[in-house]
Protein backbone atom coordinates (compact mmCIF):
# COMPACT_ATOMS: atom_id res chain seq x y z
CA UNK A 1 0.00 0.00 0.00
CA UNK A 2 2.82 2.37 0.96
CA UNK A 3 4.78 1.31 -2.10
CA UNK A 4 1.81 2.05 -4.35
CA UNK A 5 1.40 5.49 -2.79
CA UNK A 6 5.07 6.26 -3.31
CA UNK A 7 4.88 5.29 -6.97
CA UNK A 8 1.80 7.51 -7.46
CA UNK A 9 3.52 10.44 -5.73
CA UNK A 10 6.64 10.03 -7.85
CA UNK A 11 4.50 10.21 -10.98
CA UNK A 12 2.75 13.42 -9.98
CA UNK A 13 5.97 15.27 -9.17
CA UNK A 14 7.36 14.32 -12.55
CA UNK A 15 4.42 15.93 -14.32
CA UNK A 16 4.67 19.11 -12.27
CA UNK A 17 8.41 19.26 -12.98
CA UNK A 18 7.68 19.06 -16.73
CA UNK A 19 5.29 22.01 -16.57
CA UNK A 20 7.80 24.10 -14.61
CA UNK A 21 10.55 23.07 -17.03
CA UNK A 22 8.53 24.16 -20.07
CA UNK A 23 7.70 27.50 -18.45
CA UNK A 24 11.38 28.04 -17.67
CA UNK A 25 12.20 27.29 -21.30
CA UNK A 26 9.67 29.89 -22.50
CA UNK A 27 11.02 32.41 -19.98
CA UNK A 28 14.56 31.91 -21.23
CA UNK A 29 13.44 32.11 -24.84
CA UNK A 30 11.62 35.40 -24.37
CA UNK A 31 14.39 37.00 -22.30
CA UNK A 32 16.95 35.97 -24.92
CA UNK A 33 14.81 37.53 -27.64
CA UNK A 34 14.18 34.30 -29.53
CA UNK A 35 10.44 34.54 -28.86
CA UNK A 36 8.60 37.80 -29.54
CA UNK A 37 7.79 39.25 -26.11
CA UNK A 38 4.85 41.19 -27.55
CA UNK A 39 3.15 37.92 -28.51
CA UNK A 40 4.39 35.64 -25.72
CA UNK A 41 5.26 37.56 -22.56
CA UNK A 42 7.71 36.08 -20.03
CA UNK A 43 5.80 33.73 -17.71
CA UNK A 44 7.12 35.59 -14.65
CA UNK A 45 5.41 38.78 -15.91
CA UNK A 46 2.18 36.90 -16.38
CA UNK A 47 2.41 35.43 -12.87
CA UNK A 48 2.97 38.94 -11.51
CA UNK A 49 -0.11 40.18 -13.39
CA UNK A 50 -2.18 37.28 -12.06
CA UNK A 51 -1.11 38.20 -8.52
CA UNK A 52 -2.08 41.84 -9.19
CA UNK A 53 -5.52 40.81 -10.43
CA UNK A 54 -6.10 38.50 -7.47
CA UNK A 55 -4.90 40.93 -4.83
CA UNK A 56 -6.85 43.88 -6.20
CA UNK A 57 -10.01 41.82 -6.34
CA UNK A 58 -10.56 42.68 -10.01
CA UNK A 59 -11.30 39.03 -10.70
CA UNK A 60 -14.48 38.92 -8.64
CA UNK A 61 -16.86 40.74 -10.99
CA UNK A 62 -15.96 38.89 -14.22
CA UNK A 63 -15.80 35.55 -12.38
CA UNK A 64 -19.22 36.18 -10.87
CA UNK A 65 -20.65 37.11 -14.27
CA UNK A 66 -19.34 33.94 -15.92
CA UNK A 67 -20.36 31.67 -13.05
CA UNK A 68 -23.84 33.23 -12.83
CA UNK A 69 -24.52 32.49 -16.50
CA UNK A 70 -23.04 29.01 -16.23
CA UNK A 71 -24.92 27.93 -13.12
CA UNK A 72 -28.33 29.24 -14.13
CA UNK A 73 -28.18 27.39 -17.43
CA UNK A 74 -26.43 24.33 -15.96
CA UNK A 75 -28.86 23.74 -13.11
CA UNK A 76 -31.93 24.43 -15.23
CA UNK A 77 -30.89 22.24 -18.14
CA UNK A 78 -29.61 19.42 -15.88
CA UNK A 79 -32.85 19.22 -13.93
CA UNK A 80 -34.84 19.14 -17.15
CA UNK A 81 -32.55 16.48 -18.61
CA UNK A 82 -32.73 14.28 -15.50
CA UNK A 83 -36.53 14.42 -15.38
CA UNK A 84 -36.89 13.71 -19.09
CA UNK A 85 -34.20 11.02 -18.90
CA UNK A 86 -35.98 9.28 -16.05
CA UNK A 87 -39.26 9.00 -17.92
CA UNK A 88 -37.61 8.23 -21.25
CA UNK A 89 -35.52 5.48 -19.69
CA UNK A 90 -38.43 3.98 -17.79
CA UNK A 91 -41.26 4.16 -20.32
CA UNK A 92 -40.50 2.87 -23.84
CA UNK A 93 -43.43 4.76 -25.38
CA UNK A 94 -42.03 8.12 -24.22
CA UNK A 95 -38.58 7.09 -25.34
CA UNK A 96 -39.80 6.29 -28.84
CA UNK A 97 -41.62 9.60 -28.93
CA UNK A 98 -38.59 11.77 -28.19
CA UNK A 99 -35.71 9.71 -29.51
CA UNK A 100 -35.70 11.00 -33.13
CA UNK A 101 -35.78 14.60 -31.89
CA UNK A 102 -32.94 13.97 -29.47
CA UNK A 103 -30.84 12.23 -32.11
CA UNK A 104 -31.39 15.18 -34.44
CA UNK A 105 -29.96 17.76 -32.06
CA UNK A 106 -27.51 15.77 -29.98
CA UNK A 107 -24.77 15.30 -32.62
CA UNK A 108 -24.80 19.01 -33.53
CA UNK A 109 -21.74 20.81 -32.14
CA UNK A 110 -23.48 23.34 -29.94
CA UNK A 111 -21.29 26.36 -30.90
CA UNK A 112 -22.79 25.96 -34.39
CA UNK A 113 -26.16 26.84 -32.87
CA UNK A 114 -24.96 30.30 -31.86
CA UNK A 115 -25.83 32.07 -35.15
CA UNK A 116 -29.48 30.90 -35.28
CA UNK A 117 -29.87 31.50 -31.53
CA UNK A 118 -28.55 35.04 -31.96
CA UNK A 119 -31.16 35.59 -34.65
CA UNK A 120 -33.99 34.31 -32.46
CA UNK A 121 -32.96 35.45 -29.02
CA UNK A 122 -30.73 38.45 -29.69
CA UNK A 123 -27.39 39.12 -28.05
CA UNK A 124 -28.42 39.13 -24.41
CA UNK A 125 -28.28 36.79 -21.44
CA UNK A 126 -31.23 34.72 -22.66
CA UNK A 127 -29.35 33.65 -25.77
CA UNK A 128 -26.22 32.80 -23.77
CA UNK A 129 -28.21 30.77 -21.23
CA UNK A 130 -29.97 28.97 -24.07
CA UNK A 131 -26.80 27.89 -25.82
CA UNK A 132 -25.16 26.76 -22.55
CA UNK A 133 -28.36 24.95 -21.57
CA UNK A 134 -28.47 23.13 -24.89
CA UNK A 135 -24.89 21.99 -24.50
CA UNK A 136 -25.50 20.78 -20.94
CA UNK A 137 -28.82 19.08 -21.69
CA UNK A 138 -27.84 16.22 -23.98
CA UNK A 139 -24.99 14.45 -22.13
CA UNK A 140 -27.04 14.48 -18.93
CA UNK A 141 -30.11 13.19 -20.78
CA UNK A 142 -28.28 10.34 -22.51
CA UNK A 143 -26.50 9.30 -19.32
CA UNK A 144 -29.73 9.42 -17.31
CA UNK A 145 -31.47 7.17 -19.83
CA UNK A 146 -28.57 4.71 -19.72
CA UNK A 147 -28.47 4.89 -15.95
CA UNK A 148 -32.18 4.12 -15.68
CA UNK A 149 -31.94 1.23 -18.10
CA UNK A 150 -28.99 -0.21 -16.25
CA UNK A 151 -30.78 -0.48 -12.92
CA UNK A 152 -30.77 -4.02 -11.58
CA UNK A 153 -34.29 -5.46 -12.13
CA UNK A 154 -34.01 -7.23 -8.77
CA UNK A 155 -34.06 -3.85 -7.04
CA UNK A 156 -37.21 -2.82 -8.88
CA UNK A 157 -38.98 -6.13 -8.24
CA UNK A 158 -38.10 -5.98 -4.56
CA UNK A 159 -39.62 -2.53 -4.34
CA UNK A 160 -42.71 -3.70 -6.15
CA UNK A 161 -43.02 -6.56 -3.68
CA UNK A 162 -43.12 -3.98 -0.92
CA UNK A 163 -46.04 -2.29 -2.65
CA UNK A 164 -44.29 0.76 -4.12
CA UNK A 165 -46.24 2.52 -6.84
CA UNK A 166 -44.76 3.63 -10.18
CA UNK A 167 -43.71 7.09 -9.05
CA UNK A 168 -42.28 5.82 -5.77
CA UNK A 169 -40.20 3.24 -7.62
CA UNK A 170 -38.84 5.98 -9.88
CA UNK A 171 -38.05 8.33 -7.08
CA UNK A 172 -36.74 5.97 -4.40
CA UNK A 173 -35.14 3.11 -6.32
CA UNK A 174 -34.37 4.01 -9.92
CA UNK A 175 -33.11 7.54 -9.40
CA UNK A 176 -30.58 6.65 -6.68
CA UNK A 177 -29.43 3.56 -8.60
CA UNK A 178 -28.90 5.61 -11.74
CA UNK A 179 -27.05 8.40 -9.93
CA UNK A 180 -23.49 7.24 -10.70
CA UNK A 181 -24.13 7.44 -14.45
CA UNK A 182 -26.12 10.66 -14.07
CA UNK A 183 -23.18 12.22 -12.23
CA UNK A 184 -20.85 11.12 -15.00
CA UNK A 185 -23.08 12.97 -17.45
CA UNK A 186 -23.24 16.00 -15.17
CA UNK A 187 -19.45 16.17 -14.99
CA UNK A 188 -19.08 16.09 -18.79
CA UNK A 189 -21.80 18.72 -19.09
CA UNK A 190 -20.05 21.01 -16.62
CA UNK A 191 -16.96 21.07 -18.81
CA UNK A 192 -19.06 21.60 -21.96
CA UNK A 193 -21.07 24.33 -20.26
CA UNK A 194 -17.93 26.23 -19.31
CA UNK A 195 -16.66 26.02 -22.90
CA UNK A 196 -19.93 27.34 -24.30
CA UNK A 197 -20.21 30.14 -21.76
CA UNK A 198 -16.74 31.39 -22.68
CA UNK A 199 -17.52 31.22 -26.42
CA UNK A 200 -20.87 32.97 -25.93
CA UNK A 201 -19.20 35.71 -23.91
CA UNK A 202 -16.60 36.22 -26.63
CA UNK A 203 -19.27 36.46 -29.29
CA UNK A 204 -21.87 38.57 -27.52
CA UNK A 205 -20.68 39.29 -24.04
CA UNK A 206 -20.80 42.32 -21.80
CA UNK A 207 -18.61 40.99 -18.99
CA UNK A 208 -17.15 37.77 -17.71
CA UNK A 209 -13.92 35.91 -18.37
CA UNK A 210 -14.44 35.11 -22.07
CA UNK A 211 -15.32 38.73 -22.82
CA UNK A 212 -12.22 39.95 -20.96
CA UNK A 213 -9.84 37.56 -22.70
CA UNK A 214 -11.06 38.78 -26.10
CA UNK A 215 -10.98 42.40 -24.95
CA UNK A 216 -7.37 42.08 -23.84
CA UNK A 217 -6.47 40.61 -27.22
CA UNK A 218 -8.26 43.46 -28.98
CA UNK A 219 -6.20 46.02 -27.07
CA UNK A 220 -3.00 43.97 -27.40
CA UNK A 221 -2.65 43.75 -23.62
CA UNK A 222 -1.09 40.33 -24.00
CA UNK A 223 0.07 39.90 -20.41
CA UNK A 224 -3.45 40.54 -19.13
CA UNK A 225 -4.85 38.15 -21.72
CA UNK A 226 -2.64 35.29 -20.54
CA UNK A 227 -3.32 36.17 -16.91
CA UNK A 228 -7.07 35.92 -17.41
CA UNK A 229 -6.58 32.72 -19.40
CA UNK A 230 -4.71 31.24 -16.45
CA UNK A 231 -7.51 32.32 -14.10
CA UNK A 232 -10.00 30.63 -16.42
CA UNK A 233 -7.90 27.46 -16.36
CA UNK A 234 -7.90 27.50 -12.55
CA UNK A 235 -11.67 28.00 -12.62
CA UNK A 236 -12.12 24.96 -14.84
CA UNK A 237 -9.91 22.88 -12.60
CA UNK A 238 -11.63 24.16 -9.47
CA UNK A 239 -15.11 23.45 -10.82
CA UNK A 240 -14.13 19.90 -11.70
CA UNK A 241 -12.46 19.28 -8.33
CA UNK A 242 -15.44 20.74 -6.50
CA UNK A 243 -17.80 18.59 -8.51
CA UNK A 244 -15.81 15.43 -7.74
CA UNK A 245 -15.88 16.23 -4.03
CA UNK A 246 -19.65 16.72 -4.20
CA UNK A 247 -20.05 13.49 -6.13
CA UNK A 248 -18.12 11.49 -3.54
CA UNK A 249 -20.32 12.80 -0.76
CA UNK A 250 -23.64 12.19 -2.51
CA UNK A 251 -23.01 8.77 -3.98
CA UNK A 252 -20.62 7.47 -1.37
CA UNK A 253 -21.78 3.93 -1.95
CA UNK A 254 -20.55 3.97 -5.57
CA UNK A 255 -17.01 4.81 -4.44
CA UNK A 256 -17.02 1.72 -2.20
CA UNK A 257 -17.57 -0.48 -5.26
CA UNK A 258 -14.30 -1.80 -6.73
CA UNK A 259 -13.53 0.11 -9.95
CA UNK B 1 19.15 0.64 -59.12
CA UNK B 2 17.43 2.53 -56.31
CA UNK B 3 20.25 5.09 -56.08
CA UNK B 4 19.98 5.72 -59.83
CA UNK B 5 16.21 6.29 -59.61
CA UNK B 6 16.64 8.66 -56.70
CA UNK B 7 19.35 10.61 -58.53
CA UNK B 8 17.10 10.92 -61.58
CA UNK B 9 14.20 12.09 -59.42
CA UNK B 10 16.41 14.64 -57.65
CA UNK B 11 17.65 15.92 -60.97
CA UNK B 12 14.11 16.28 -62.30
CA UNK B 13 13.02 18.15 -59.17
CA UNK B 14 16.00 20.50 -59.44
CA UNK B 15 15.13 21.25 -63.06
CA UNK B 16 11.51 21.99 -62.13
CA UNK B 17 12.65 24.24 -59.28
CA UNK B 18 15.02 26.13 -61.55
CA UNK B 19 12.28 26.54 -64.12
CA UNK B 20 10.06 28.13 -61.48
CA UNK B 21 12.62 30.69 -60.33
CA UNK B 22 12.35 33.30 -63.12
CA UNK B 23 8.54 33.30 -62.80
CA UNK B 24 8.75 33.92 -59.01
CA UNK B 25 11.16 36.83 -59.44
CA UNK B 26 8.71 38.80 -61.60
CA UNK B 27 5.70 39.31 -59.31
CA UNK B 28 5.66 39.58 -55.53
CA UNK B 29 2.64 38.21 -53.72
CA UNK B 30 1.36 40.49 -50.99
CA UNK B 31 -1.33 39.50 -48.50
CA UNK B 32 -3.32 42.46 -47.28
CA UNK B 33 -6.00 42.22 -44.63
CA UNK B 34 -8.92 44.53 -45.37
CA UNK B 35 -12.38 45.46 -44.18
CA UNK B 36 -15.22 45.47 -46.75
CA UNK B 37 -16.09 49.15 -46.19
CA UNK B 38 -15.76 52.40 -48.11
CA UNK B 39 -12.36 53.16 -46.57
CA UNK B 40 -10.62 50.50 -48.64
CA UNK B 41 -12.15 51.66 -51.94
CA UNK B 42 -8.83 53.11 -53.23
CA UNK B 43 -7.09 49.79 -52.58
CA UNK B 44 -9.82 47.84 -54.36
CA UNK B 45 -9.77 50.36 -57.22
CA UNK B 46 -5.99 50.00 -57.54
CA UNK B 47 -6.38 46.21 -57.74
CA UNK B 48 -9.25 46.40 -60.23
CA UNK B 49 -7.49 48.94 -62.48
CA UNK B 50 -4.24 46.92 -62.49
CA UNK B 51 -2.07 49.55 -60.77
CA UNK B 52 -0.52 46.92 -58.49
CA UNK B 53 0.10 44.52 -61.34
CA UNK B 54 1.92 47.30 -63.20
CA UNK B 55 4.32 47.54 -60.23
CA UNK B 56 4.86 43.78 -60.19
CA UNK B 57 2.69 43.18 -57.13
CA UNK B 58 -0.02 40.60 -56.79
CA UNK B 59 -2.30 41.73 -53.96
CA UNK B 60 -4.33 39.05 -52.20
CA UNK B 61 -6.97 40.54 -49.88
CA UNK B 62 -8.34 38.90 -46.75
CA UNK B 63 -11.52 40.56 -45.43
CA UNK B 64 -11.90 40.81 -41.65
CA UNK B 65 -14.40 42.32 -39.24
CA UNK B 66 -11.98 45.08 -38.26
CA UNK B 67 -8.42 46.19 -37.62
CA UNK B 68 -8.51 44.59 -34.19
CA UNK B 69 -8.85 41.27 -36.01
CA UNK B 70 -6.46 41.97 -38.89
CA UNK B 71 -3.57 43.32 -36.81
CA UNK B 72 -2.95 40.09 -34.87
CA UNK B 73 -2.60 38.42 -38.27
CA UNK B 74 -0.06 41.11 -39.18
CA UNK B 75 1.85 40.53 -35.96
CA UNK B 76 1.90 36.80 -36.63
CA UNK B 77 3.19 37.33 -40.17
CA UNK B 78 0.14 35.86 -41.88
CA UNK B 79 -0.42 39.10 -43.77
CA UNK B 80 2.23 41.62 -44.80
CA UNK B 81 0.02 44.72 -44.75
CA UNK B 82 -3.13 45.34 -42.74
CA UNK B 83 -5.81 47.98 -43.10
CA UNK B 84 -6.84 49.02 -39.65
CA UNK B 85 -8.36 51.85 -37.66
CA UNK B 86 -5.84 54.16 -36.04
CA UNK B 87 -6.75 53.12 -32.49
CA UNK B 88 -5.80 49.48 -32.96
CA UNK B 89 -2.55 50.45 -34.69
CA UNK B 90 -1.60 52.79 -31.83
CA UNK B 91 -2.49 50.15 -29.24
CA UNK B 92 -0.42 47.51 -30.99
CA UNK B 93 2.54 49.85 -31.46
CA UNK B 94 2.35 50.87 -27.79
CA UNK B 95 2.56 47.21 -26.74
CA UNK B 96 5.70 46.77 -28.81
CA UNK B 97 4.28 44.91 -31.82
CA UNK B 98 6.31 47.08 -34.21
CA UNK B 99 3.49 48.46 -36.38
CA UNK B 100 4.24 51.36 -38.72
CA UNK B 101 1.85 53.24 -40.99
CA UNK B 102 2.84 52.98 -44.65
CA UNK B 103 -0.18 54.42 -46.44
CA UNK B 104 -3.16 56.57 -45.61
CA UNK B 105 -6.67 55.25 -45.89
CA UNK B 106 -9.64 57.34 -44.88
CA UNK B 107 -10.16 60.72 -43.29
CA UNK B 108 -13.40 62.07 -41.90
CA UNK B 109 -13.06 65.51 -43.43
CA UNK B 110 -14.33 68.59 -41.64
CA UNK B 111 -18.08 68.63 -42.32
CA UNK B 112 -20.96 66.23 -42.05
CA UNK B 113 -21.98 63.95 -43.68
CA UNK B 114 -18.82 61.96 -43.18
CA UNK B 115 -17.80 58.31 -43.32
CA UNK B 116 -19.95 56.82 -40.61
CA UNK B 117 -23.29 57.57 -39.03
CA UNK B 118 -25.22 56.45 -35.98
CA UNK B 119 -28.50 54.80 -36.88
CA UNK B 120 -31.47 53.51 -34.89
CA UNK B 121 -34.58 51.56 -35.79
CA UNK B 122 -37.18 53.57 -37.66
CA UNK B 123 -39.41 55.31 -35.16
CA UNK B 124 -36.90 55.15 -32.33
CA UNK B 125 -36.84 58.04 -29.86
CA UNK B 126 -33.08 57.99 -29.34
CA UNK B 127 -31.54 61.38 -30.19
CA UNK B 128 -28.68 61.93 -27.73
CA UNK B 129 -26.15 60.02 -25.68
CA UNK B 130 -28.35 60.48 -22.63
CA UNK B 131 -31.12 58.52 -24.39
CA UNK B 132 -28.65 55.68 -24.94
CA UNK B 133 -27.99 55.07 -21.25
CA UNK B 134 -29.03 51.53 -20.41
CA UNK B 135 -29.29 50.69 -24.11
CA UNK B 136 -26.97 49.12 -26.68
CA UNK B 137 -24.78 50.37 -29.54
CA UNK B 138 -23.37 48.06 -32.17
CA UNK B 139 -19.68 48.50 -33.04
CA UNK B 140 -17.67 46.29 -35.37
CA UNK B 141 -15.16 45.49 -32.65
CA UNK B 142 -14.61 46.95 -29.22
CA UNK B 143 -11.55 49.04 -28.30
CA UNK B 144 -11.26 50.51 -31.79
CA UNK B 145 -12.10 53.85 -33.38
CA UNK B 146 -15.81 53.17 -33.77
CA UNK B 147 -16.05 52.18 -30.11
CA UNK B 148 -13.95 55.12 -28.91
CA UNK B 149 -15.78 57.81 -30.88
CA UNK B 150 -19.11 56.17 -30.07
CA UNK B 151 -18.27 56.63 -26.39
CA UNK B 152 -16.98 60.15 -27.00
CA UNK B 153 -20.24 61.06 -28.76
CA UNK B 154 -22.32 59.67 -25.87
CA UNK B 155 -20.28 61.81 -23.48
CA UNK B 156 -20.42 64.89 -25.74
CA UNK B 157 -24.22 64.66 -25.95
CA UNK B 158 -24.83 64.40 -22.22
CA UNK B 159 -24.64 60.68 -21.53
CA UNK B 160 -22.40 58.38 -19.49
CA UNK B 161 -20.54 55.99 -21.83
CA UNK B 162 -20.14 53.43 -19.04
CA UNK B 163 -23.93 53.08 -18.88
CA UNK B 164 -24.11 52.10 -22.57
CA UNK B 165 -23.51 48.49 -23.63
CA UNK B 166 -21.33 48.10 -26.71
CA UNK B 167 -21.96 44.88 -28.64
CA UNK B 168 -19.78 43.55 -31.43
CA UNK B 169 -21.58 43.17 -34.76
CA UNK B 170 -19.72 43.07 -38.12
CA UNK B 171 -20.49 46.09 -40.34
CA UNK B 172 -22.41 44.14 -43.02
CA UNK B 173 -24.84 42.86 -40.34
CA UNK B 174 -25.37 46.09 -38.41
CA UNK B 175 -28.43 47.35 -40.31
CA UNK B 176 -30.23 44.03 -39.92
CA UNK B 177 -29.34 43.87 -36.24
CA UNK B 178 -30.76 47.36 -35.67
CA UNK B 179 -33.89 46.85 -37.72
CA UNK B 180 -34.45 43.52 -36.00
CA UNK B 181 -34.17 45.03 -32.53
CA UNK B 182 -31.10 43.05 -31.51
CA UNK B 183 -29.30 46.35 -30.84
CA UNK B 184 -30.81 49.79 -30.18
CA UNK B 185 -28.32 51.75 -32.30
CA UNK B 186 -25.44 51.02 -34.61
CA UNK B 187 -22.42 53.14 -35.52
CA UNK B 188 -22.09 52.03 -39.13
CA UNK B 189 -19.68 53.11 -41.86
CA UNK B 190 -20.29 53.64 -45.53
CA UNK B 191 -21.41 52.09 -47.75
CA UNK B 192 -23.59 50.17 -45.32
CA UNK B 193 -24.89 53.39 -43.77
CA UNK B 194 -26.32 54.74 -47.02
CA UNK B 195 -27.63 51.32 -48.01
CA UNK B 196 -29.43 51.06 -44.69
CA UNK B 197 -30.93 54.54 -44.82
CA UNK B 198 -32.05 53.97 -48.41
CA UNK B 199 -33.61 50.67 -47.38
CA UNK B 200 -35.91 52.51 -44.99
CA UNK B 201 -35.63 50.21 -41.98
CA UNK B 202 -33.37 52.50 -39.97
CA UNK B 203 -33.17 56.23 -39.38
CA UNK B 204 -30.25 58.63 -38.93
CA UNK B 205 -29.41 59.72 -35.39
CA UNK B 206 -26.07 61.56 -35.58
CA UNK B 207 -22.63 61.90 -37.15
CA UNK B 208 -20.52 60.96 -34.10
CA UNK B 209 -17.11 61.56 -35.71
CA UNK B 210 -17.93 65.10 -36.69
CA UNK B 211 -19.42 66.00 -33.33
CA UNK B 212 -16.26 64.97 -31.50
CA UNK B 213 -13.33 65.87 -33.77
CA UNK B 214 -12.67 67.12 -37.29
CA UNK B 215 -10.30 65.48 -39.76
CA UNK B 216 -9.77 62.22 -37.97
CA UNK B 217 -7.35 59.86 -39.74
CA UNK B 218 -9.69 56.92 -39.35
CA UNK B 219 -8.17 54.00 -41.22
CA UNK B 220 -4.64 53.46 -42.39
CA UNK B 221 -2.43 50.73 -43.81
CA UNK B 222 0.20 49.29 -41.49
CA UNK B 223 3.11 46.90 -41.80
CA UNK B 224 5.66 45.67 -39.28
CA UNK B 225 8.99 47.47 -38.83
CA UNK B 226 10.89 44.26 -39.59
CA UNK B 227 9.04 43.73 -42.88
CA UNK B 228 9.59 47.34 -43.94
CA UNK B 229 13.31 47.13 -43.12
CA UNK B 230 13.64 43.94 -45.15
CA UNK B 231 11.50 45.04 -48.11
CA UNK B 232 11.65 48.85 -48.59
CA UNK B 233 11.29 48.53 -52.37
CA UNK B 234 8.05 46.57 -52.08
CA UNK B 235 6.63 49.19 -49.69
CA UNK B 236 7.52 51.95 -52.17
CA UNK B 237 5.86 50.01 -55.01
CA UNK B 238 2.75 49.38 -52.89
CA UNK B 239 2.57 53.06 -52.06
CA UNK B 240 2.93 54.21 -55.67
CA UNK B 241 0.23 51.86 -56.92
CA UNK B 242 -2.05 52.62 -53.97
CA UNK B 243 -1.75 56.40 -54.41
CA UNK B 244 -2.73 55.96 -58.06
CA UNK B 245 -5.82 54.22 -56.69
CA UNK B 246 -6.49 57.20 -54.40
CA UNK B 247 -6.25 59.63 -57.33
CA UNK B 248 -8.54 57.48 -59.45
CA UNK B 249 -11.11 57.17 -56.63
CA UNK B 250 -11.15 60.90 -55.91
CA UNK B 251 -11.68 61.60 -59.59
CA UNK B 252 -14.22 58.86 -60.36
CA UNK B 253 -16.29 58.58 -57.19
CA UNK B 254 -19.92 58.15 -58.14
CA UNK B 255 -19.22 56.82 -61.62
CA UNK B 256 -20.67 53.50 -62.77
CA UNK B 257 -17.27 51.83 -62.83
CA UNK B 258 -16.66 52.93 -59.24
CA UNK B 259 -20.07 51.61 -58.14
CA UNK B 260 -19.25 48.29 -59.81
CA UNK B 261 -15.96 47.97 -57.92
CA UNK B 262 -17.63 48.93 -54.65
CA UNK B 263 -20.48 46.51 -55.18
CA UNK B 264 -17.99 43.74 -55.90
CA UNK B 265 -16.18 43.81 -52.60
CA UNK B 266 -19.00 44.94 -50.28
CA UNK B 267 -21.56 42.60 -51.84
CA UNK B 268 -24.14 45.37 -51.88
CA UNK B 269 -26.36 45.95 -54.91
CA UNK B 270 -25.35 48.83 -57.23
CA UNK B 271 -28.71 50.54 -56.64
CA UNK B 272 -27.92 50.81 -52.92
CA UNK B 273 -24.60 52.51 -53.69
CA UNK B 274 -25.72 55.26 -56.03
CA UNK B 275 -25.60 58.71 -54.51
CA UNK B 276 -22.95 57.82 -51.94
CA UNK B 277 -20.97 60.91 -50.89
CA UNK B 278 -17.67 60.59 -49.07
CA UNK B 279 -14.86 62.96 -48.06
CA UNK B 280 -11.90 62.84 -50.48
CA UNK B 281 -9.21 60.25 -49.74
CA UNK B 282 -5.78 61.50 -48.64
CA UNK B 283 -2.28 60.32 -49.54
CA UNK B 284 -0.48 61.45 -46.42
CA UNK B 285 -1.25 61.64 -42.72
CA UNK B 286 -0.34 64.41 -40.28
CA UNK B 287 1.09 63.04 -37.01
CA UNK B 288 -0.45 66.01 -35.17
CA UNK B 289 -3.89 64.61 -35.98
CA UNK B 290 -2.84 61.24 -34.60
CA UNK B 291 -1.78 63.07 -31.41
CA UNK B 292 -5.36 64.33 -31.02
CA UNK B 293 -6.67 60.77 -31.31
CA UNK B 294 -4.12 59.61 -28.71
CA UNK B 295 -5.39 62.33 -26.34
CA UNK B 296 -8.91 60.95 -26.66
CA UNK B 297 -7.63 57.44 -26.05
CA UNK B 298 -5.90 58.58 -22.87
CA UNK B 299 -9.01 60.29 -21.55
CA UNK B 300 -10.97 57.09 -22.13
CA UNK B 301 -8.48 54.93 -20.30
CA UNK B 302 -7.32 53.16 -23.44
CA UNK B 303 -3.73 54.38 -23.26
CA UNK B 304 -1.34 55.37 -20.50
CA UNK B 305 1.93 57.21 -20.72
CA UNK B 306 3.57 58.86 -23.69
CA UNK B 307 3.22 57.97 -27.36
CA UNK B 308 5.32 59.18 -30.29
CA UNK B 309 2.95 59.66 -33.23
CA UNK B 310 5.74 60.79 -35.55
CA UNK B 311 7.62 57.50 -35.06
CA UNK B 312 4.46 55.61 -35.98
CA UNK B 313 4.40 56.89 -39.55
CA UNK B 314 6.82 55.60 -42.20
CA UNK B 315 8.15 58.05 -44.72
CA UNK B 316 5.83 56.83 -47.49
CA UNK B 317 2.82 58.15 -45.58
CA UNK B 318 4.32 61.47 -44.50
CA UNK B 319 3.99 64.71 -46.44
CA UNK B 320 7.20 65.44 -48.33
Amino acid sequence: MAERAQRRLGGRWLGAALVVGLLALVEAGVRAGAINAALVPPPTDVVRRIAEILISGDFIAPLAATLYLLFIAYIGASLLAIVLGLVMGRFPAIYNLFEPLVELFRPLPKPALLPPLILFLGLGDLMKSAVVGLAVFFPVLINTIQGVRGVDPVLINTARTFGYGRVAVLRKVILPAALPLIFAGLRVSLALGLILVVIAEMLAGTGGLGYLILDMQRTFRVQNMYAWLAILAVLGYGLNAGFLALEHRIIHWAAARPE
Amino acid sequence: MRVKTMALAAGALALVALAQQPALAETTKLRVSTIPIIDTAPLQAAIAKGFFAAEGLEVDTTPTAGGAVGLPALAAGQVQIAFSNIISIVLGAKQGLGFEIIATGSDTGDTAPDLAGLVAKKGSAIKTGKDLEGKTMAVNTRNNIIWLYGRAWVKATGGDPDKVTFLEVPFPQMIDATAGGRVDTAFVVEPFYSAGIAGGSVQHVAWPYNVVQKNIPVGLYAATKSYIAANPAIIEKFNRAYNKGVDWTNKNAGSDEWVKILSGYTRLKPEQLKGLTIPPFQKTVDPARIDKVVELMKSNGLLEGSFDSKALVYKTALAK
